[in-house]
């Protein structure tokens, strides 16, 4: 074929995916070989690798083709560049992290970076996925990563208990969500994913549906939708928190693009799945902000309302189903869609942060993990309690943070694509979303400290840079919402 | 020019802290010239507004959406914006000298600050997402001022209490301008949406708009039934009691009425909802009210009160009743903001709010006094304050509402009495009469602390002795912005002797009569608010929810998160069973199984049996390494039901991978304690269930799968292009030619795990370090 692309095309696109492979390569090999002793260049590099991949990422979605890769299974389209860039910022962010808190607890073992950036890499062809078994792959190189990376301190039981829970439960999910790739293809003859959308039409058997429904479990399961989540508040405890970071943010990116990528081409027989999605939906966000508030534990509460936020993101995907019904419903799938890639912005910024300020705290030799140990934390440390401040704000979806934005928008496509009730279920768990997030606030700001102010954080660079990126993207994002809209409403 | 002025006062904001590091608590002065400049500023633009030429401008935010930064002030919003500038300026005045040596001053200032951005964006906004954004931030803004400058630990709890009760309301306030907005065609904009009142009401999903805009707009304005949080709020402290429990953020309901009545209003449902709830709340306000000692609990029922009369006028829809409730808005906020400076002034200086206790306060603290009669006398309606000008309008327009006139009129009668009587008990009660005991030494306090109030009260007998000054200028074009309509307001002292005369004069003396009685009544209140109406009120229904919540979520956490392995795979797999099952009962049709085992060799067979045998050992054996064991026989089972069909490759990977794992398992159980503890009967009944029921789905999915006759197109192609690609040997093709690719990735791999060997190998010599890796 003339002008057929060749191999050279293809490579081109997964370039920042190469980058990535490549400074893993090096950190692996150079952490034992090269520089032994300087641990502080592990992060440094990795930081480098991620810039350069950030920064092509950048510039292929500027200059965007949306042209397919490798045989049509790789779909390179805005979708796939955009959730690039929201996951190589939530490496980013990440790394930041890992710097200081795995410093401080003698962790800085030479694995991390590389685990974490091939998880990156597996997310990233997750979200760039047009073909199930790619989108299977990418998320087991997501998944490895990850079990190993939860369990990372290894002299911690719990978090040895965290990896292994991780690990069982998710390989039961890999396991479903394989079967399910299997059915579909058996129903379907293609595991393409945009072929799929206009075979699945003629092919609704009952191979076909079940098939959709091992889907949902397996995809549920690495979403943490109800009643799929039980591992998230154990794994969110246990993991090192540096670990638990990355994975709320990398793991729900990658999860909810795929399941937008997905759900998005079975549009066609929304009648199939829709109803179950709806139900999801709504269990996920009444039990995972109703459990959010009996936490005492801070990562605890923000694994339910990781939960939570997932829910939300279930009230797209559930939109999307009306993606074909005429304008009003072609403009609430749209919507869906930019809505969801912009909550999953918010919700990294916003979660890394609210970690990353716990991080930042525990760099005083304490570990801080309590809702207790943030006890007037205004007074000895104001700028770190604004921080959580914000994030916590942004969290409840209250003005004029990012979380904010992106919640209405999301409420906005539900009600226009006509998910009245799942509008009502998501306004009314707001508000119990409120109580647990404003109870931190009142914690922070309101209460007098326990004990005298404890001895001043030493500096760390790490920390303290993402937890400020964090909160100036909460803001800015907030109050300046176009600016990222450029970006997400690429995704039509 | 708008959107720069709440820059402005952002900048104002954000250097307030750094202001009071330098200067003090006269950085409160500096910063009430931001809003006094502005007040000014906008003052000189009332000719424009009153003539009908608002002040807008645009700028784009999110256009994709239609979504701008859109401001508009026309006659509703100015009225708003020159109350809130200008009791903000004297708030911010009266709060330097009021929380003179607080430790957290500068930040009070930042915030009251951030307060009135969040109000005067609200009421400028003409993007309904806009508008709802500001009204969100009014509510964090007063929940971090009353967190902050807390005077017990309960009002910590009313903070919240009041933020979650607005936060519902807000919630349901989206929803409400969401659904309008998408009712008129997807437009955010606010003035092209209040133009499309027919589309609006006709619109099949009015009633939910109107009743979801009407809630966010009563949990605001502390409307019955949910008043309870207003007096809770009240624990802050006075400057944040005066402007945003009185003078502010609580009108922010009225506006919003106000503002969405060219849309919404002039339905027989806006009639209801509006009339039902503002009588109820203006005679449960003024009932709950009068019993009161504290002089804040006092003024917050009567705020309640006065809330419930505004809610009442906008539902009445007449233009009389809408020039009423526009004045009574100003009126109100002059006497109520000067009155809750004065008792605060009281507080500040007496060291108590008690009624009872407070008296004859006139001689130690004159200019004081004079805020507080003045203000006194406006809320009773005396002449010749302003307060008489707007209650004789009151009294006018809920007569002449059409039906129900004579039944708001008596009910309004009988608030207002009780307001008479409050207002003597507010204004008059500690200042007349012989000095008592207080707990400090009454004296008059700093300048910062009467000239506000007495500025305010000063204003009500201004504008009721010349009502001109306010009349054409600044309430008709409010009440033409709310009836979108040109609206003529003249405003009179003296009307003659007519109907309205006497109602006021009447309720002034029943007024006095019940004043008098509130010894007696006291008693009598306390005891019915002790036993079961008052225990039964809607506080406590908020706080029997809040606390059912808590409860409830921390039984689910103790019954669903147990940390069990067991149980979380069990509810992974029975999810499984249930979604499939279900999906697969919904298309069910027993043609889609296929029963067709005639093809099945003898050795299959065999094989089979033997795998069967092999998962229920495992599942049955008391020995770890039997029942690898046995696992092991399903596994290479599998490898050899591979090799059977045709996949010789695939049959080697997994009997490698099997083996692999066999081997890998074993050393790892060598090092597991014995098994300690197995699952009860019951446990391992309930397991069985589970695993049958999943094998049956499992199985009646492959069932269906025999349906399938996938062709073998690849093996065709491969076997017809070699050729082509200049090679004989086909495996050799698909190696470095069709699958060259995954050829590379293939080598890839290789080097990767041998650089993962070679670092193991390269580590050896450092394990002698504490941090080394696992034994």
């Amino acid at each position: 074929m003339p002008g057929s692309p060749t191999i050279w095309d293809d490579l081109t696109l997964i370039l920042p995916l190469i980058v990535l492979w490549i400074t893993s390569f090096v950190l692996l090999l150079g952490d034992v070989v090269v520089w032994k002793k300087n641990r502080d260049l592990n992060p440094i590099l990795a930081i480098v690798g991620t810039l350069i991949a950030l920064g092509i990422a950048v510039y292929q979605t500027i200059s965007l083709t949306g042209d397919k890769a490798f045989a049509r299974s790789l779909n390179m389209d805005a979708l796939a560049q955009v959730s690039m860039i929201a996951l190589l910022v939530t490496g980013l962010l990440a790394i930041l992290l890992a710097w200081t808190y795995l410093k401080n607890r003698g962790l800085e073992r030479g694995e991390y970076y590389p685990l974490m950036l091939l998880s990156v890499s597996g997310a990233a062809l997750m979200g760039a996925a047009n073909d199930l078994i790619v989108l299977f792959i990418g998320l087991e190189i997501l998944s490895f990563a990850l079990y190993v990376m939860a369990g990372f301190s290894r002299s911690d039981i719990r978090s040895e208990e965290a990896s292994i829970k991780y690990f069982l439960l998710g390989a039961f999910a890999s396991a479903f969500l394989l079967y399910g790739i299997a059915l579909v293809y058996g129903a379907t003859q293609t595991t393409q994913l945009s072929e799929l959308a206009s075979r699945v039409h003629s092919a609704q058997t009952p191979m076909l549906v079940a098939g959709i429904g091992l889907l949902i479990v397996g995809l549920g399961f690495k979403a943490a939708v109800i009643p799929f989540h039980q591992w998230t508040p154990d794994v969110y405890e246990g993991a090192p928190t540096s670990v638990t970071a990355y994975m709320a943010g990398a793991a729900k990116i990658a999860a909810f693009v795929a399941m937008l990528r997905v759900f998005d081409s079975l549009a066609p027989v929304s009648s199939v799945w829709l109803g179950a999605i709806q139900a999801l939906a709504v269990l996920t966000m009444v039990f995972g902000n109703l459990l959010a508030i009996a936490q005492t534990n801070v990562k605890r509460m923000l694994a339910y309302s990781s939960i939570a936020h997932a829910g939300y993101l279930m009230v797209a995907i559930a939109t999307l189903a009306h993606r074909l019904d005429g304008p009003r419903g072609a403009q609430a799938g749209e919507l869906a869609m930019t809505g969801s890639l912009f909550y999953l912005f918010a919700y990294t910024f916003m979660t890394l942060g609210a970690f990353g300020v716990l991080i930042y705290l525990s760099n005083r030799g304490k570990d801080y993990q309590q809702i207790e140990d943030l006890r007037g934390l205004v007074r000895h440390d104001p700028r770190t309690a604004y921080a959580m401040l914000f994030f916590m704000l942004s969290l409840g979806g209250i003005p004029p943070t990012m979380g904010f934005m992106g919640k209405w928008q999301i409420f906005y496509a539900a009600l226009s694509g006509g998910e009245i009730m799942l509008a009502i279920v998501m306004a009314l768990t707001s508000v119990m979303a409120a109580f647990y997030y404003l109870k931190i606030v009142y914690v922070m700001c309101f209460e007098e400290p326990r004990e005298a102010a404890p001895a001043p954080a030493q500096f760390s660079f790490g920390a303290s840079l993402s937890v400020l990126l964090s909160a100036a993207a909460t803001i800015l994002f907030g109050i300046m919402p176009g600016l990222l809209y450029t970006l997400t409403g690429l995704v039509r | 020019m708008i959107l720069s002025a709440l820059l402005v006062l952002v900048a104002g904001a954000a250097a307030a802290p750094l202001l009071y590091r330098w200067m003090g608590a006269r950085a409160g002065w500096v910063l009430a010239l931001l809003p006094l400049v502005l007040f000014l500023a906008l003052a000189a633009r009332l000719p424009d507004i009153a003539d009908g030429r608002p002040i807008a401008e645009r700028t784009p935010w999110i256009p994709s959406l239609g979504i701008d930064l859109a401001f508009r002030i026309d006659g509703l919003a100015l009225l708003f914006l020159l109350v809130i500038l200008g009791i903000g300026a004297l708030i911010l005045l009266y709060g330097s000298g009021y929380l003179k040596g607080h430790p957290l001053q500068g930040r009070f200032f930042g915030y009251l600050l951030l307060f009135m951005i969040a109000m005067c964006g609200m009421v400028s906004a003409d993007n309904t997402i806009l508008l709802f954004v500001f009204w969100e931030l009014t509510g964090i803004a007063s929940y971090l001022l009353i967190g902050f400058y807390h005077e017990d630990a309960k009002a910590r709890s009313s903070a919240l209490q009041a933020l979650l009760v607005t936060f519902l309301g807000g919630q349901a306030l989206l929803a409400g301008l969401v659904l309008l907005s998408i009712a008129t065609g997807g437009s955010f904009s606010l003035s092209e949406t209040l133009e499309q009142r027919e589309q609006v009401t006709a619109h099949p999903w009015y009633p939910a708009i109107l009743l979801l805009i009407l809630f966010g707009a009563f949990t605001k304005s502390a409307q019955f039934p949910f008043h309870f949080w207003l007096p809770g709020a009240m624990s802050a402290p006075a400057p944040v009691s005066a402007y945003l429990h009185s003078a502010t953020m609580v009108n922010a309901g009225i506006f919003l009425m106000a503002r969405m009545a060219p849309a919404l209003a002039g339905t027989e449902l806006w009639r209801g909802l509006a009339t039902t709830a503002g009588v109820a709340t203006m005679l449960a306000g003024a009932l709950l009210a009068y019993p009161q000692a504290d002089l804040k609990k006092l003024l917050a029922y009567s705020t309640v009160s006065a809330l419930g009369t505004m809610i009442l006028l906008l539902g009445l829809d007449t233009v009389l009743a809408v020039k009423a409730a526009m004045l009574f808005f100003l009126v109100h906020a002059l006497y109520k903001g000067a009155l809750f400076m004065a008792a605060g002034t009281v507080d500040h200086e007496t060291g108590t709010r008690d009624v009872r206790v407070l008296s004859g306060l006139a001689k130690a603290m004159p200019l004081t006094t004079a805020a507080a009669v003045g203000a006194g006398l406006s809320m009773c309606g005396l002449p010749p304050l302003v307060g008489f000008i707007s209650k004789e309008l009151l009294y006018e327009a809920k007569l002449a509402a059409p039906y129900i006139g004579p039944a708001v009129t008596a009910a309004g009668v009988a608030a207002n009495v009780l307001m008479v009587a409050v207002g003597l008990i507010v204004a008059f009660r500690p200042f007349h009469g012989t000095l008592n005991h207080t707990p400090k030494p009454p004296h008059e306090g700093k300048w910062t602390l009467w000239l506000p109030p007495l500025t305010l009260a000063l204003l009500g007998i201004l504008f009721g002795l010349a009502p001109g000054l306010i009349d054409r200028g600044l309430i008709a074009p409010a009440v033409s912005a709310v009836r979108a309509q040109e609206t003529e307001v003249t405003l009179k002292l003296w009307h003659g002797i007519n109907s309205v005369l006497m109602l006021s004069i009447a309720t002034v003396a029943t007024g006095f009569v019940v004043f008098r009685l509130r010894h007696r009544a006291r008693p009598a209140a306390e005891r019915i608010a002790q036993s079961g109406p008052g225990s039964l009120g809607p506080a406590r229904l908020y706080e029997w929810l809040l606390e059912g919540m808590v409860q409830c979520a921390k039984f689910l956490t103790h019954t669903l998160q147990h940390g069990s392995l067991r149980g979380y795979v069990g509810v992974a797999v029975s999810v499984m069973v249930a979604v499939t099952g279900a999906a697969l009962l919904r298309v069910w049709s027993p043609a889609a199984l296929v029963w067709d085992f005639s093809d099945l060799r003898p050795y299959e067979g065999v094989l089979l049996i033997a795998m069967i045998a092999g998962a229920v050992f495992a599942a049955l054996s008391n020995s770890r390494l039997a029942a690898i064991a046995s696992l092991g026989i399903v596994g290479f089972g599998v490898a050899l039901v591979f090799g059977m069909y045709g996949a010789p490759d695939l049959a080697l990977t997994q009997l490698l991978v099997e083996t692999l794992t066999l081997v890998i398992l074993v050393l790892v159980i060598y090092r597991l304690p014995r098994i300690a503890s197995r699952s009860t009967p019951r446990q391992q009944i309930a397991d069985a269930i589970l695993a049958l029921s999943a094998g049956a789905v499992i199985t009646v999915l492959l069932l269906i799968a025999q349906n399938l006759h996938p062709e073998p197109v690849l093996r065709d192609y491969f076997v017809q292009n070699s050729l082509e690609a200049k090679g004989r040997n086909v495996v050799n093709v698909i190696l470095v030619d069709f699958r060259a690719l995954d050829t590379l990735g293939e080598i890839t791999v290789l080097a990767a795990a041998a650089l993962g060997v070679g670092g193991l190998i390269w580590l050896r010599p450092r394990r002698k370090q504490p941090e080394g890796g696992e034994s």
